[in-house]
């Protein structure tokens, strides 16, 4: 197993980490010649929890790539993202040339027999030298612990989750950051407190997020108007169809917005809003922002970090039973 | 008054505040030496395994001014200096490190005229002051606060380590041009403070331990955390960051005499050399800024000088501490010795060639062995341990009992009462003695004369209280009976009585005793005599007071 990377510019890895290190502690890189998907699912939950799927441009990230594993060139490691991102932010600190990251064997603490060796155990090892104010030369290293995600091993067996029956592609607006902080205000003590998210392909758009408590209060917050929508059924995806002209911020890129009876239903998920809200970082800070929607069934936000769509974050969360 | 330190320059009362802060974080008693150039304070942790000490040189003071002549026998000591065999004066005495905190934390050094500390060590000194430092601060609303803690004297074993590593440096150096190598013998290294403190900043606040590794070629410094964990738990630890630099970039070494591939590795907890390097950046930081608010040529060669600060490093092998020094600015020495993991306990955080200990035990156990088996142990010089004050005990109550005949009394009711308190706060085996044991009526008047002559015709009574006249830009001294002080008086009373209130209902227990009735105030009401004129201005009438009243 090899792994050596070479880059200069950190900056997107880093923004993309710091956007998702506030949900878990942990996260998985799994690396190949040409993605790296930064994964955060909860590990004894994986379908339930959330989970945030970033896929990066290896080629655009790192000068040089050197992967190299048994069966396929792929290596999945755990680690810790807060160390992650430490190291990353101390070398763009230090404004330093290169920054090398290699995966090395774990050294043994003494008072550790051989038996307890465990070579799954490894060290994610960054290194670049920097040069102080009286310009002497020093080369900073650091170890941070990490495990490598077998074959077989649960977690390693991760896999991007498919979403089927997609009945609403919503567009958002880099707007759509405020509603976060309106339901934030609604926010109560409690850790499943759960928010109800409406929506539909009508009058150009309508997004709603419902709080209710039984007998006490309903609150609605919604986006009104001014939303691409793209209602679908099973195999209706791509279908095109008339374009709901009530926007008036066409997209030349998504052009095919559509508003049939089948579709004009309204989509109802119901999820916890700490859920809901986690994600406030990513959609206020990224582009193209889409959200779809299933039934009854899962909410997706997809976006891209920025305009080059080199960086995509996807981050879904399955609906609570209602 | 046979002490007095002043401090005036902004720049100074932070890094008061700051070296005490900083020892205060090591131990919960600080014991504070007066020499006569030098006024050191230092602390040891309470496993004896890391010292710091702080000396301030008598320039780092606006007015620095120490008398042994009269001086009490306790905590007084005549060292013999190793070098001329001349001898040096100190007293030294151990305070509570929280009283301390309690006065000199977040003080704004802006918005302080000065910071005076005084204490009373000779013979003659009234009993309602023995064992007191007297801290004056005065702000520059004009509000005076005074406080006054209690120490305990102490006689103080000497550290000598750094001497002696010093000293067999020096010798090496001598020998290495006979063609010796240091494989055995101090290793010296002098590098610029950012670097440590830089690599500092970049560790996770979990790391626990910090290494040192030195060959011919280059300096390695660690850290890491040495635990033995869980394979699912092992990647929850603290990532270790290394910095390696070339010796070649060291301001000053003696490595490249080392042999050939030997390298020397030592480990100790990084918890008290965090705490020491925190206090180096802050002096720096503080320095700079002082810059940019004070336009004086005198502060801009401070930040010059500033600048070229280096660290230096003494240090042997595993087991043997560590020394650290670091002088800043001519005014300030700070030394910091740490206890060092013994060799068995050695991990290799390099991967490569210099693995060879594999060991069984578990780092934990190790290093408690290597606390024991140390070649140099901290001394618990700086007596906290009741324990060893008790050893000393009898000797020190002999000459206390020698010297309380001297005392002068505490000629009132009231002052008697005050005493009598403070005594009652303290613990049973401490070294005072009850003043009603030493006390008669002739011993009373005879000392009363006593320190009537000491006082008056001394030159120094004038400068005990410093008065800031910020219209002018100098610094008058308030002259005894000048208008202003009279003035003044009421004002500072009240202001103390209200002190008195705050600090006794919520810290009986504290030693901070705010003495509203000191025996100079019933002097004044009682005689109101000419030998008044005598105590200074801090203490008898004339004592500053409020302008505004």
């Amino acid at each position: 197993m090899k792994l050596k990377l070479t880059t200069r510019d950190t900056e997107r890895l880093r923004t993309t980490l710091s956007l998702i290190s506030h949900v878990r502690k942990r996260i998985v890189l799994r690396f190949t010649p040409t993605k790296l998907s930064i994964i955060s699912v909860e590990e004894n939950n994986v379908t339930e929890e959330p989970q945030i799927w970033c896929k990066l441009n290896m080629a655009s990230l790192f000068d040089s790539i050197e992967i190299q594993s048994v069966k396929t060139d792929t290596i999945s490691l755990e680690l810790s993202i807060d160390s992650f991102l430490q190291a990353l932010k101390n070398y763009e600190k230090a404004n330093s040339h290169d920054l090398h990251i290699r995966l090395q064997k774990r050294d043994i603490p003494e008072g550790e027999t051989s038996k307890q060796k465990n070579s799954r155990l490894v060290s994610l090892v960054f290194v670049y030298s920097s040069s102080n104010e009286s310009s002497n030369s020093v080369s900073n290293i650091f170890r941070i612990p990490a495990k490598v995600l077998k074959h077989g091993h649960s977690s390693d067996t991760l896999d991007e989750p498919v979403i089927e029956g997609i009945d609403l592609i919503m567009r958002l607006p880099n707007e759509f950051a405020a509603l976060y902080k309106r339901l934030e205000k609604f926010k109560k003590s409690s850790q499943n407190e759960m928010v109800k998210i409406k929506a539909s392909a009508e009058n150009g758009g309508f997004l709603g997020f419902v709080l209710e408590e039984e007998d006490k209060y309903k609150v609605t917050i919604s986006w009104n108007r001014n939303l691409q929508v793209q209602a679908s059924h099973y195999d209706a995806i791509q279908s095109t169809s008339e374009y709901s002209e009530t926007n008036g911020r066409q997209d030349p890129g998504q052009d095919q917005a559509e508003t049939n009876s089948a579709a004009a239903k309204t989509c109802r998920v119901l999820v916890r809003l700490r859920d809901w809200n986690m994600a406030s970082k990513i959609v206020a800070n990224c582009e193209n922002i889409t959200l779809l929607l299933a039934n009854h069934h899962a909410c997706v936000l997809h976006c891209y970090l920025d305009d080059s769509e080199e960086i995509e974050i996807m981050y879904y969360i399955n609906a609570l039973k209602s | 008054m046979s002490f007095v330190g002043v401090i005036n320059k902004d720049s100074n009362k932070t890094i008061w505040s700051k070296a005490i802060q900083s020892l205060a974080g090591i131990s919960d008693y600080i014991k504070i030496v007066i020499k006569a150039e030098a006024l050191s304070i230092s602390a040891v942790n309470i496993a004896r395994t890391s010292c710091g000490e702080i000396e301030f040189k008598k320039s780092f003071f606006y007015q620095y001014d120490v008398d042994f002549t009269n001086v009490i026998k306790d905590g007084f000591q005549l060292e013999s200096d190793d070098g001329d065999g001349d001898h040096v004066a100190s007293y030294s005495m151990i305070v509570n490190s929280k009283h301390l905190i309690a006065l000199f934390k977040n003080i704004d050094a802006h918005d302080l005229e000065y910071i005076c500390l005084q204490a009373h060590i000779s013979t003659d000194t009234p009993s309602a002051v023995l064992y007191k430092i007297l801290v004056e601060m005065r702000a520059s609303n004009r509000i005076l606060r005074k406080y006054q803690v209690n120490y305990e004297p102490v006689l103080q074993k000497k550290v000598d380590i750094f001497s002696q590593y010093k000293k067999e440096l020096y010798d090496q150096n001598m020998s290495e041009q006979a063609g010796r190598g240091v494989q055995e013998g101090v290793k010296y290294i002098m590098v610029d403070q950012s670097i440590p403190r830089q690599f500092l900043d970049m560790m996770p606040s979990s790391t626990e331990e910090f290494g040192i590794e030195v060959n011919q070629e280059d300096m390695l410094l660690s850290g890491f955390t040495n635990q033995i964990v869980k394979d699912n738990e092992y990647i929850k630890q603290p990532m270790s960051v290394a910095v390696a630099l070339s010796i070649d970039d060291l301001v000053h070494s003696n490595l490249h005499n080392l042999s050939g591939d030997s390298s020397v590795r030592i480990n100790f907890r990084l918890k008290y050399f965090r705490n020491f390097m925190q206090l180096v950046s802050s002096i720096n930081t503080k320095s700079a800024t002082a810059l940019e608010t004070q336009d004086n040529i005198t502060s801009h060669y401070e930040s010059i000088e500033n600048s070229e600060e280096y660290l230096e490093l003494f240090f042997k092998n595993p087991g043997d501490p560590i020394l650290f020094e670091l002088k800043s600015n001519r005014h300030l020495v700070i030394q910091y010795i740490q206890v060092t993991n013994d060799g068995n306990s050695n991990r290799v955080e390099r991967s490569g060639k210099h693995s060879k200990h594999t060991s069984t035990q578990s780092s934990l156990k190790k290093r408690k062995e290597s606390k024991n088996t140390n070649a140099f142990v901290l001394q618990p010089y700086a007596i906290q341990k009741r324990a060893a004050e008790r050893q000393s005990l009898p000797k020190i109550i002999n000459s206390h009992n020698g010297a309380s005949h001297d005392l002068p009394p505490a000629s009132t009711g009231v002052a008697q009462h005050a005493s009598a308190r403070s005594d009652a706060d303290r613990p049973a085996d401490q070294l005072f003695v009850p003043e009603s044991e030493s006390q008669t009526e002739e011993a009373a008047s005879d000392s009363n004369a006593n320190f009537d002559l000491t006082f008056s015709g001394d030159s120094r009574q004038d400068i005990i209280t410093y008065g800031n006249d910020r219209n002018t830009g100098s610094i008058p001294f308030l002259k005894p009976g000048s208008d202003a002080e009279e003035i003044r008086k009421p004002h500072v009373r009240e202001l103390r009585s209200r002190k008195i209130n705050t600090y006794g209902s919520s810290e009986t227990n504290k030693r901070i005793i705010i003495d509203e009735d000191t025996e100079y105030e019933t002097g004044d009401s009682d005689d109101g005599g000419a030998n008044q004129e005598e105590l200074g201005p801090t203490q008898g009438p004339k004592r500053p007071r409020s302008i505004l009243e």
